[in-house]
């Protein structure tokens, strides 16, 4: 099967039920995306496939061949995304471990939404933070959307 | 991988004196005085020294980089730079210079206020049998190499030690300058890494080295007073975060090895249940599959079915596919009214031990009095971490390694070594960043798992890694609990008696058993938050009864506080009602010789704006809290749905952490315990029927979200006293003060967790 992943063309070998997230870890060493549940309940394993945030765990890897797949990894370009560098100014992350599938999740909704309100991080932002860095998160995406962060 | 040698002088480091000087410099007898340690150049005829291990927690190579030793674990709390932080201020090197490395399993870094934590005193308790008791817990903690994270002792434990550290080093530094130079130490100081003269020549660290390690460090040293510091309570931008915004991070679950196998695990879904027989005939042919095998139960797992394969969706496909005939054990009758029923019996049947008592521990109501009983329920919870359980583990002829996502390294390597048989010098311990820790990562007994099975896997890595499923099922739960509380209020609605009594399973007995240890005796975690509280009144009792049925219980956020604080004060604040006044001014009235409790009290009340109106269908609700050496209060500002749940809109923090290093940190953690203290009280409850967690997941065991997420302000009292503790400290006074915001919106006191208005 051949993918794209970051803007590159991938060869997998995966059986095609695999899910995304299993292939991009274990088969790729792609560590960025997490594994939290596999049930499409937490969010960690969020990435973008041609620009909509997915939950890769439950994301059978034939269902998205010849789609534009983005993780973590690829988020920043030469310069760290806007996201991340608010991230960084507001210091949101503390273990971390949800942190890549917020960053996606916010990634998307700022591409649709260059300006997106409390209630649009309400309703798109459903990742799961077990440490709490919810407020946090919510001021990154006003800052990021401050800094022009849709439009990269 | 640590590059430390042995600290050369044990019987040194026993003793940490300290003495105030008149100048109000701190003199610390310095905890770390093991002679200087060189590496040399290697081939270098005049002995070139590439690197000085200057004492057991720092190193500084030729380059001018420091490394730091961090015997704890960064689960989100920020240790990783608060620690290395409390060094650098010290020795005045660069901050950008400053990296961190693990320490080695050395009593050294054995955690002494973890240790002491076992110790039943309250917070102003002193005197003889304090000291006693805490030399006896460092000599412990110090034997049995009790390197761990938690008790939110992490900065309280460094404060001084690794301070010292950085000051001896700093010395040596002078020293050797002083020596270079031919002047007096007294004249020099240090800067940006540098020894400086008075006539302004420089001397850097990286070329003072091949002086310093033949110096005798000094045997005492003055520590900068807080007006001195640089680094220290500045907001440093913490060092863990640019790797974890762009997915860099390394977690336990992201171990890469050559050659390496990940598995996963079926348990026994009964807590503690047996493996009957299964057929692993299919599941061994299945694609990638390397082994199945039977998992014993380890350290307080429960038995199970293993499969190793080259990648986790392929163990987890075939562990899913066997046929497993499960065997009933101790726990097959209980669920939780067995539970529930088992702890009120118990509370009704024993005395316990008292914890605490003042004036008359037993006292006949006077003439008068209102007599007030009620009865408080908390349930069990899970952890859950958002990294699942996981370790990976290599067994060699040579012995074994191991990385893991750990909050115990002390027992962790012990374990290691006994299940894979080799002795304790044979054992690599790596602490990998912990994808969120909540005391959950104090037991072992993954890392019992990983090994047992790398070890039949001989030469080839193993990564195991749990299903989100088994690790919600086979948690080492909060303990559930059921108390009574009884007060007196006399007739002019002055509180006269407050008697506690609360019965759940001691933690301490269970993991000191799960690491083979016999445990007795009382465990104050079960009555902390209770027992221990700074209220004022005249006769009182604390009592705590060690009803254990069986279900695993472990050290959960903040422990015994995080529901002996709700029964507490929601207690209080139903006493306040009963007595006709307002329960701010009642719990203010009763903390006149707490200074330090009011202030806290008092700055949530003025920044929440207590007292004033609120909008319409909303209420304010207060609870005060000690844990962990830090003091927090609390207002949340609550209203009720029309479907009757709870809406929490705004919660205001004051906390006094004395002295604080980080302030942003410190923030942060208040607001993560917020947030997870809402969880608790809102959603939490683990449900067992015949032995069986009922929750799985995150669709059925409910967390926060970023809608639920009230608007939430932390207020810090600046101190400068000894640091306290903050991972924890903000979780306790979370449900009684949404509690009490809806009895003023209800009038229906709550009394069990989670809150469920009727
Ligand atoms: S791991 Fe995919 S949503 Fe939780
Ligand atoms: S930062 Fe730890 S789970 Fe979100």
């Amino acid at each position: 099967m051949k993918l794209t992943i970051n803007g590159k063309p991938v060869a997998v070998r995966a059986e095609p039920n695999t899910p995304l997230l299993w292939v991009l870890r274990d088969e790729l060493g792609l560590l960025g995306t997490k594994f939290g549940c596999g049930i499409a309940a937490c969010g960690a394993c969020t990435v973008l496939v041609d620009g909509e945030a997915i939950r890769s765990c439950v994301m059978p890897v034939s269902a998205i061949e010849g789609k534009a797949i983005t993780t973590i990894e690829g988020l920043a370009n030469e310069t760290l995304h806007p996201l991340q560098r608010a991230w960084l100014q507001v210091q949101a992350p503390q273990c971390g471990y949800c942190q890549s599938g917020m960053l996606m999740a916010s990634a998307a909704l700022l591409q649709k939404n260059a300006n997106p309100s409390d209630q649009d991080i309400d309703d798109n932002i459903t990742n799961i933070c077990r440490c709490g860095t919810y407020p946090r998160v919510r001021a990154a995406i006003h800052l990021a959307a401050k800094n022009g962060g849709g439009k990269v | 991988m640590s590059k430390h040698s042995a600290p050369a002088n044990p019987s040194r480091r026993q003793f940490m004196l300290t003495a105030t000087l008149a100048s109000g410099a701190l003199l610390v007898g310095c905890a770390t005085s093991s002679k200087p340690v060189a590496t040399y150049v290697p081939g270098s005829d005049d002995k070139l020294v590439s690197e000085a291990q200057l004492n057991a927690y720092i190193r500084i190579d030729r380059n001018g980089k420091v490394y730091v030793a961090i015997a704890r674990s960064e689960m989100g709390q920020g240790v990783h730079t608060s620690l290395p932080l409390l060094v650098a201020e010290e020795l005045g090197c660069r901050w950008e210079d400053v990296t961190i490395e693990d320490a080695p399993i050395d009593g050294e870094f054995a955690n002494l206020v973890a240790a002491s934590l076992m110790l039943p005193f309250r917070p102003d308790d002193k005197g003889v049998l304090v000291s006693m008791g805490r030399w006896s817990t460092d000599n412990f903690a110090r034997m049995m190499k009790l390197i761990m994270t938690g008790g939110s002792t992490s900065v309280r434990g460094a404060w001084l030690p690794m301070r010292s550290a950085g000051a001896t080093a700093r010395e040596l530094m002078k020293q050797a300058a002083a020596n270079r130079w031919g002047l007096a130490v007294a004249g020099l100081s240090v800067a940006d890494g540098k020894v400086v003269a008075p006539d302004g020549r420089t001397l850097a660290f990286a070329e003072l080295l091949d002086d310093a390690v033949k110096l005798t460090p000094p045997s005492e040293v003055a520590l900068k007073q807080p007006g001195q510091f640089k680094l220290l309570g500045k907001s440093m931008p913490r060092k863990d975060l640019p790797a974890k915004v762009q997915g860099k991070a390394v977690y336990g679950i992201d171990v890469q090895l050559p050659n390496m196998l990940v598995a996963t695990l079926r348990m026994n879904p009964e807590l503690g249940g047996k493996l009957g027989s299964f057929d692993a005939s299919a599941a061994s042919k299945a694609p990638g599959v390397h082994k199945v095998l039977e998992l014993p139960a380890l350290n307080g797992a429960t038995a199970g079915v293993a499969v190793i394969a080259d990648s986790y969706w392929q163990a987890k496909t075939a562990v899913e596919s066997i046929d497993i005939k499960w065997q009933s054990g101790p726990l097959a009758n209980i669920d939780n009214a067995a539970m529930y029923a088992y702890l009120q019996k118990e509370l009704n049947e024993s005395s316990g031990f008292t914890y605490h008592s003042a004036g008359d521990s037993k006292r006949d109501p006077a003439q008068g009095d209102k007599v007030l009983r009620a009865t408080f329920r908390a349930p069990l919870l899970a952890h859950a971490t958002m990294e699942p359980m996981n370790t990976t583990a290599l067994v060699t002829d040579d012995g074994v390694e191991v990385w893991s996502p750990t909050q115990m390294q002390g027992f962790a390597a012990k374990v290691a070594a006994s299940v894979a048989g080799v002795s304790s010098s044979q054992v690599k311990l790596h602490t990998t960043l912990l994808g969120g820790g909540f005391g959950r990562r104090l037991d072992v007994d993954f890392i019992a798992q990983a090994v047992f099975l790398a070890k039949q896997m001989p030469g080839r890595p193993v990564k195991l890694i749990w299903s989100r499923e088994e690790d919600t099922r086979h948690d080492f739960y909060r303990p559930a609990a059921v108390a009574e509380y009884t007060a007196h209020l006399d007739s002019r609605g002055q509180l006269q008696y407050l008697a506690l009594k609360s019965a759940s399973p001691s933690i301490g007995h269970q993991q000191l058993n799960r690491l083979g240890f016999p445990a007795m005796g009382p465990d104050k975690t079960m009555v902390e938050g209770g027992y221990d509280l700074p209220y004022q009144v005249p006769n009182m009792r604390f009592a705590g009864v060690n009803a254990d049925i069986g279900v695993p219980v472990g050290y959960w956020r903040s422990v015994g506080h995080s529901f002996q604080a709700f029964f507490l004060e929601a207690w209080m604040d139903e006493l306040a009602h009963a007595a006709g006044r307002d329960s701010a001014e009642f719990r203010l009235a009763l903390l006149q010789d707490q200074p330090r409790y009011r202030a806290v009290l008092q700055l949530a009340l003025d920044k929440a704006g207590y007292g004033q109106p609120l909008p319409a269908g909303r209420a304010h609700g207060i609870a005060l809290a000690e844990s962990f050496g830090s003091i927090v209060a609390q207002v949340a500002e609550v209203s009720l749905n029309a479907d009757k749940s709870i809406r929490v809109h705004r919660v205001v923090s004051a906390i006094d952490c004395g002295f604080v290093l980080q302030p942003d940190t410190v923030v942060q953690q208040v607001e993560g315990s917020v947030i997870f203290g809402l969880s608790a009280a809102l959603y939490g409850d683990i449900e067992i029927k015949k032995g069986q967690v009922q929750q799985s997941s995150f669709n059925d065991y409910q967390l926060l979200k970023m809608a639920d997420t009230p608007k939430i302000e932390v207020h810090l009292v600046p101190s400068a006293e000894a640091p306290g503790g903050v991972g924890e400290p903000g979780v306790p006074p979370v449900a009684p003060a949404v509690a009490n915001a809806l009895f003023r919106l209800t009038g229906q006191r709550l009394h069990s967790l989670p809150l469920r208005v009727a």
